[in-house]
């Protein structure tokens, strides 16, 4: 079977090879990303397909998750604890489907690394996109609510605000500020086991301290700082701002936003990246 | 003389286990405290490697001898504690494990578009070559079926029919050829061997240095971590069937 001479054998190398890599690593990571842009959609559809395998409801269970949380909530703070707010669904909704967005995310992103062990040690691709996948999911779930919603205010009496076209603009915020909070989360969990149990709780926690169902001005003045501290809790007021008290938001927010997320992103993307080979040894 | 496809310049790699902390709290309460042992060693130590365009390199050596870890350094799994590689070849794929990138729950057809692109490969050339996929693995009438269903053979040929099938120009293979029955092995070395005539460099790892005699016109030694022998086939196999039996049991 030996068809050729072999006429390089024992080498020897007697100069380090340049490959080119640390100079332009950051931006030789983005086209490896653009690279398997189709991974990342066929895995997004993946997901989508696997998740309701075998439920009987299937994609139902998309919208009817979000409806039941706010129903609850509705009943409680309409009829048990009277919140004062009128139209209180317009104030609640928004709100609370932004936060499970982010909120969704975060938790499917720090499982998203360690539920695929198997592939990230044997194959070679950009490990970042198992974690956008996983949020690309929250984001569709979190479209089709908020589509709904939409559509529901503009049959039902008090019409859309014209301040809703600012909608886009906030969801964009949200989606970076969430990225950078991601992927940060997927990659301490690898080295930390404990972050994806600790996610859920510590969510919970943070989410009654953010004015997602109450409106801030109820918290006593000294713990309004507190509660602001919380980057949540600007995106929410965001949201309240444009879909229930009809005023276009302000830069002063808008910016602050901006900036926490592109913070937030650069921190993120910058761990993940260089402790991506990482990964793949603790896995 | 053929360009180059592959170059590996003093490639190390090391290991390190520590006790580590696997919770945060054990951590955050003795952070200041160094790890209480540290095991080290060296998987790879040095290896200096060219790989021209066009060769069918086997690798054989015991267990443990740093085989896979040295796929996974030159595939981008690992990264190299030290030392450097290139990869000159456009189109690598590589086999460390077949059937990985499958989901059970997906059909075959999913699961072929899935793998296909889990190689970096663009979606519009698997049209073309869809068809020779599903012949070559035999799984025509389960297209449709979902993958748990499928036999452990017809995983293994899906896996292999894929990624020969991508037109690679570097193919590494992994002891994966090992699942198979004896006729799907055969198949597999035959198309191999087609591959290797359109040019197509083969990095193959095997315990079986009868295979890597049949596939391979140069073959890799690897013993403890560098490479013992590196030359023919008809060099390293004897070398290397020299020392197994004068120590059959690795000592």
């Amino acid at each position: 079977m030996i068809t050729k001479d072999v006429k390089l054998i024992n080498q020897e190398l007697d100069f380090p090879i340049n490959t080119g890599r640390k100079t332009f690593k950051f931006l030789s990571q983005f086209r490896e990303l653009w690279r398997f842009r189709e991974l990342a959609i066929e895995l997004f559809w993946t997901y989508l397909k696997l998740r309701y395998v075998g439920s009987v409801l299937g994609f139902i269970w998309t919208m009817l998750n979000p409806i039941l949380y706010i129903v609850t909530y509705w009943i409680v703070f309409t009829c048990i604890v009277r919140m004062g707010l009128p139209d209180y669904p317009l104030y609640l909704i928004p709100g609370f489907l932004a936060w499970n967005f982010t909120f969704a995310s975060l938790i499917s992103a720090s499982e998203s690394i360690l539920n695929s062990q198997y592939l990230i040690t044997k194959i070679s691709f950009p490990i970042e996109i198992l974690t956008l996948a996983s949020i690309a999911v929250n984001l569709f779930d979190f479209f089709v609510a908020l589509i709904l919603y939409l559509m529901a205010v503009v049959i039902l009496p008090p019409t859309l605000p014209i301040t809703a076209l600012a909608l886009p603009l906030v969801v964009m915020l949200q989606v970076l500020l969430t990225l950078g909070m991601a992927l940060l989360a997927a990659c301490v969990s690898v080295f930390f086991r404990d972050i994806p149990k600790l996610i859920p709780v510590l969510g919970t926690m943070v989410f009654f301290l953010t004015p997602i169902f109450y409106p801030l001005n109820i918290v006593p003045e000294p713990f309004q700082f507190l509660i602001k501290l919380n980057p949540m809790t600007h995106v929410i007021t965001l949201y309240h701002d444009i879909l229930y008290y009809r005023i276009w938001p302000d830069y002063l927010t808008l910016g602050s936003v901006f900036l926490i997320a592109i913070i937030f992103l650069i921190i993120g993307y910058w761990v993940f990246d260089r402790k991506r080979h990482t990964l793949a040894e603790l896995c | 003389m053929n360009r180059l496809s592959l170059e590996c310049y003093k490639l190390s790699k090391k290991f390190r286990w520590y006790e580590r902390h696997f919770s945060l709290k054990r951590t955050l309460a003795n952070f200041w405290e160094p790890p209480k042992q540290v095991w080290e060693w060296f998987v790879l130590k040095d290896i200096n490697l060219k790989i021209h365009q066009g060769e069918r390199v086997g690798i054989i050596g015991r267990n443990g001898c740093g085989k896979t870890t040295l796929l996974k350094l030159i595939t981008g799994i690992y990264s190299p504690t030290s030392g450097s590689y290139k990869i000159y070849s456009e189109r690598r794929l590589a086999l460390i494990e077949l059937g990985v990138g499958f989901y059970p729950d997906l059909t075959g057809r999913e699961n072929i578009k899935l793998n296909w692109v889990f190689n970096g490969l663009p979606r519009s050339e698997l049209k073309q070559c869809f068809d020779d996929i599903v012949e070559f693995a035999g799984v025509k009438k389960f297209l449709d079926t979902p993958l748990k269903y499928y036999s452990s053979g017809m995983i293994a040929r899906l896996g292999f029919a894929i990624s020969s099938h991508a037109d690679p120009d570097l193919l590494i293979v992994d002891e994966v050829l090992a699942v198979g029955d004896a006729e799907f092995q055969k198949k597999c070395y035959k198309k191999i061997d087609q591959l290797c005539s359109n040019g197509v460099t083969l990095i193959l790892v095997s315990h079986n240095t009868t295979d890597i005699e049949q596939v391979c016109e140069r073959a890799i030694w690897l013993e403890g971590g560098t490479i013992q022998c590196d030359g023919t086939v008809r060099q390293t196999l004897s070398a290397y069937n020299n020392i197994n039996k004068k120590t059959p049991n690795g000592g």
